[in-house]
């Protein structure tokens, strides 16, 4: 008999938004799970309306590698990249949303702790200085996890300073690596690594429909506890598996559970507003429209690509710094 | 500097034409003038000066149409980006090369803005209307005059292209101003009127003319007024026993009634311009009018003093009696001209044809002074204003015949381009149709090509010029359009106005007109004020207390 097959409804050139059989990298349970922490039996809650504030800034980031190289230092290979990175925010309000892309920044990054004085490469009107970033791992892991940390880094700064500046709430794409000291944040996971929730709790995510979600949960990551909880952006087609649409958000559980409940609701109430189209987004509707849009500026202020890595190619070839 | 936006990159800039990424602090709209400077390497500064012909804005990371509602419930981020095309009218000093991306571009002002449209370099120029913005445009009279090319040429709809009040406004802004020197109050127009009574009040100021409009005259130099010293002559009525009266409904003093008398008619050789209709050349008609027009001659010669005629010692009074006098002495007429049958009974059919339309403007006079006092005198005024409105095309045609011959023949006389005549003609498409051959259009396209040197100016009109004598509208230096047709302005004829200006021609408002002149290569957006002469008997302000009317004067 032939096997009943469900569909997964993100572009084949993406990984698919479940990961769930991989080993998980940053997602390890430090911390026991607890199921009880808005309330005792486990149910689909069904949020009342809230008004969102506004605006609401969504972060994102962008990395670009432009050319591999391969050096020694001290006798040991070391591995290394030219990238461009971009890091921006959406202010999403009625009428028109505003995008603030920050400046590019170019990063040539080293595994193995390698070091050297920033690269200004000559490129068209204008010259890109990459400053070295780098990890004491090894291989070409050290040099993802360099240009990794260096992005989040900036993103998180980003996500710091909009909070300082009084926005009232903040949606980061990926996990949420601060803790918001007025104002709110949540990280907005979308792509599914490790599941927190184990049966019977778990059978609960296939009736997860828009503007409903679990009940919020406590876990932790990094030392940090923090609340979590699982929404659907858009109803699947019947022929999709059934946790497409699924994402998992995530805040601070040092803003105690009252507020996170708030938070969890109006994230629920709102976000399928935002859901990307599958006609506009390769991953939709996980990969929000201000998170596609801001991702398509930040890619395009990066340069050209082809353009810049002959550039850099024309310096190496010119000798170096 | 009044910077506006920065020359784009991401398409071609080239040496007569590139965009403008405007900026968000700023707009640029159509017809828009500005400039931007280059640095040339080994060559220096560079400014090209150029009119705006194109205005965009779009949605930049939108990707579908749709995108629109996501914007505006706020939930798909994007940028508004407005980019200006400008076409380059002066290069300065002559290097052409593409304004260089990223550039900053300006608002051409003042002198800056003079220099782009050529002002700069017009030692004589004359009003030719006001920017959308209340800006003057001049046109170089060089142009006109006869000096380096001349003639006006208007095309566009009836009604709402308002072709006869353009070219009077022109005609305003010469006599008014000081442009034509010290000729100007020897010049001469010479007005045909074909529509309504409309120019039957030149001579009176317009009573809804507001301050907003009589402003706009002040920015062009001029006061805001009324045609002076002027003439109107109109059509003597038919059947009318005793004094000849005008044949006009708004308006009878101050008119003079015109007609020919019948020894003029006979020496002069007018009968060809009854005959006036478009024909092939080869058509034998035209010979026998020649025939009959040399038998006229010869029988009238020599009698003067009186406005009737004698022929073959018998008395005609008027153009019947000529007719049927012709009619009943055919065969003493055409006698050994070996005219075929057919074509002398063709010549009389259409003698009797002409008689119904045109004869009572051919009639009896007792005495020479009555005989020069009711032809027209093209001279009589200033602007002398010729109305045909009423009369079928037949006798329109002899009327124009007529006039212009007489007038081309005096200049011919007088061999002086000074002072200038402006012969302002509407409904040119009937006078030098683009088929055919008529004497009226022999005299039409002779004023296109030596009516520079002559000092005659043809102002001509049509609704579209591609029903027009092609030579008759390739001599105007100054093309014209007001709202044409969609499908007439895509014909070659208007080949002067960019792709962005055929599309505006079809929804141009009364008002407003393309002018194209001979220096500035792209056509001109003008507005000209509105009329300040009663253009109908509504429009007459009230008479003041004490005033004497016209005709009424000593």
């Amino acid at each position: 008999m032939a096997l009943a097959l469900s569909v997964d409804p993100w572009a084949s050139e993406y990984e698919s938004a479940l990961q769930l059989d991989e080993e998980p990298d940053d997602g390890a349970p430090d911390f026991p799970v607890r199921t009880d922490v808005e309330t005792d039996e486990w149910r689909l809650m069904i949020p009342e309306f809230t008004p969102l504030p506004s605006p609401v800034a969504f972060i994102d980031g962008v990395q670009r590698v432009e050319l591999r190289v391969l050096t020694d230092q001290e006798g040991k290979r070391v591995f290394g990249a030219f990238a461009s990175l971009g890091v921006g925010t959406v202010f999403a309000a009625e009428g028109e949303p505003r995008l603030a892309p920050e400046r590019p920044l170019r990063a040539l990054a080293f595994s193995s702790g390698a070091n050297d004085d920033p690269w200004i490469v000559d490129c068209g009107t204008t010259s890109l200085v990459f400053e070295v970033h780098s990890s004491p791992e090894s291989g070409y892991k050290g040099v993802k996890e360099a240009l990794g940390h260096h992005r989040l880094d900036r993103e998180t700064r980003l996500g710091r300073r909009l909070v300082d500046e009084g926005h009232a709430l903040i949606i980061m794409d990926g996990r949420l690596r601060f803790t918001p000291g007025r104002g709110f944040a949540v990280g907005l996971t979308k792509t599914l690594h490790y599941m927190y929730l184990v049966a019977p709790e778990v059978n609960l995510l296939k009736d997860v429909r828009p503007q409903t979600r679990t009940p919020v949960f406590a876990i932790s990551f990094k030392d940090e506890p923090r609340y979590s909880w699982y929404t659907r952006l858009a109803e699947p087609r019947p022929i999709d598996h059934n946790l497409a649409g699924v994402v998992r958000l995530e805040t601070m559980a040092s803003i105690g559970i009252e507020a996170a409940v708030r938070l969890a609701d109006l994230t629920t109430v709102h976000l399928p507003r935002f859901a990307s189209s599958p006609i506009w987004d390769a991953r939709a509707p996980q990969n929000l429209y201000p998170f596609a849009a801001l991702e398509q500026r930040l890619r395009h202020e990066l340069g050209d690509h082809a353009w810049v890595r002959r550039a850099i190619e024309a310096h190496i070839m010119g000798g170096g710094p | 500097m009044n910077e506006v936006g920065l020359v784009i990159g991401t398409r071609d800039s080239q040496p007569l034409e590139f965009w403008v990424g405007v900026s968000p602090q700023s707009y640029l709209q159509l017809d828009d003038v500005v400039a931007v400077t280059s640095q040339v390497p080994e060559r220096g500064e560079v400014t090209l000066y150029g009119l705006v012909d194109d205005v965009r804005a779009f949605y930049e990371g939108a990707k579908f149409d749709s995108d629109v509602f996501r914007v505006q419930d706020g939930v798909l981020p994007v940028d508004v980006a407005t980019v200006a095309h400008v076409s380059v009218t002066r290069v300065e000093p002559e290097l052409f090369v593409p304004a260089r991306p990223g550039q900053a571009v300006r608002r051409a002002t003042g002198e800056e803005r003079d220099r782009a449209l050529y002002f700069d370099g017009m030692e004589h120029r004359f009003p030719i209307g006001l920017t959308r913005d209340g800006e003057p445009l001049w046109g170089n009279l060089d142009f006109l005059d006869g000096s380096r090319g001349a003639h006006v040429n208007i095309s566009g709809i009836s009604g709402v292209a308002t072709k006869t009040s353009y070219a009077l406004f022109l005609l305003y802004g010469l006599f008014h101003s000081e442009v034509l020197g010290a000729d100007r109050t020897n010049a001469r127009a010479l007005i045909f009127n074909v529509k309504g009574e409309d120019l039957l009040f030149l001579d009176k100021p317009n009573a809804r003319l507001n301050e907003e409009e009589a402003a706009k005259y002040t920015t062009l130099g001029l006061s805001s007024g009324h045609f002076q010293d002027i003439s109107l002559m109109a059509p003597v009525s038919r059947n009318v026993i005793g004094e000849p009266v005008p044949d006009t409904g708004s308006r009878q003093e101050g008119v003079t009634p015109y007609f020919w008398s019948l020894r003029q008619f006979c020496q002069e050789r007018l009968l060809r311009f009854l005959f006036a209709e478009a024909d092939s050349e080869s058509s034998q008609i035209g010979f026998a009018v020649t025939v009959a027009e040399r038998y006229l001659e010869r029988e009238t010669e020599g009698q003067h003093g009186r406005g009737w005629v004698e022929i073959g010692g018998r008395r005609l009074t008027d153009f019947h009696d000529l007719v049927n006098h012709i009619t009943e002495n055919a065969e003493e007429v055409f006698g050994g001209s070996r005219l075929a049958q057919a074509t002398q009974d063709a010549f009389l059919r259409r003698l009797h044809a002409a008689d119904e339309a045109a004869g009572h403007l051919i009639r009896r006079t007792d005495t020479e002074e009555e005989e020069s006092r009711y032809r027209i005198d093209w001279q009589a005024g200033q602007v002398n204003v010729i109305d045909i409105h009423n009369l079928p095309d037949r006798a329109k045609r002899f009327v124009v015949g007529v006039v212009l011959k007489q007038m081309l023949a005096d200049k011919d006389r007088s061999g002086q381009r000074r002072p200038l005549v402006f012969v302002v003609l509407d409904e040119l498409n009937k006078y030098a149709p683009a088929e055919g051959w008529s004497p009226i259009k022999e005299v039409v396209l002779d004023i296109a090509e030596r009516g520079r040197s002559l000092g005659v100016i043809l102002v001509g009109a049509q609704q579209t010029a591609s029903e027009v004598e092609r030579r008759v509208v390739a001599n105007a230096s100054f093309r014209v359009v007001g709202r044409l047709d969609t499908a007439e302005a895509q014909r070659g004829e208007y080949g002067f106005l960019t792709a962005a200006a055929r599309a505006r021609a079809s929804i141009l408002k009364p008002g407003h007109m393309f002018l194209h002149q001979p220096e500035i290569p792209v056509p001109l957006l003008v507005q000209f004020p509105f009329p300040s002469w009663a253009t109908r008997s509504e429009e007459v302000a009230p008479m003041k207390v004490g005033e004497i009317p016209r005709g009424f004067r000593a």
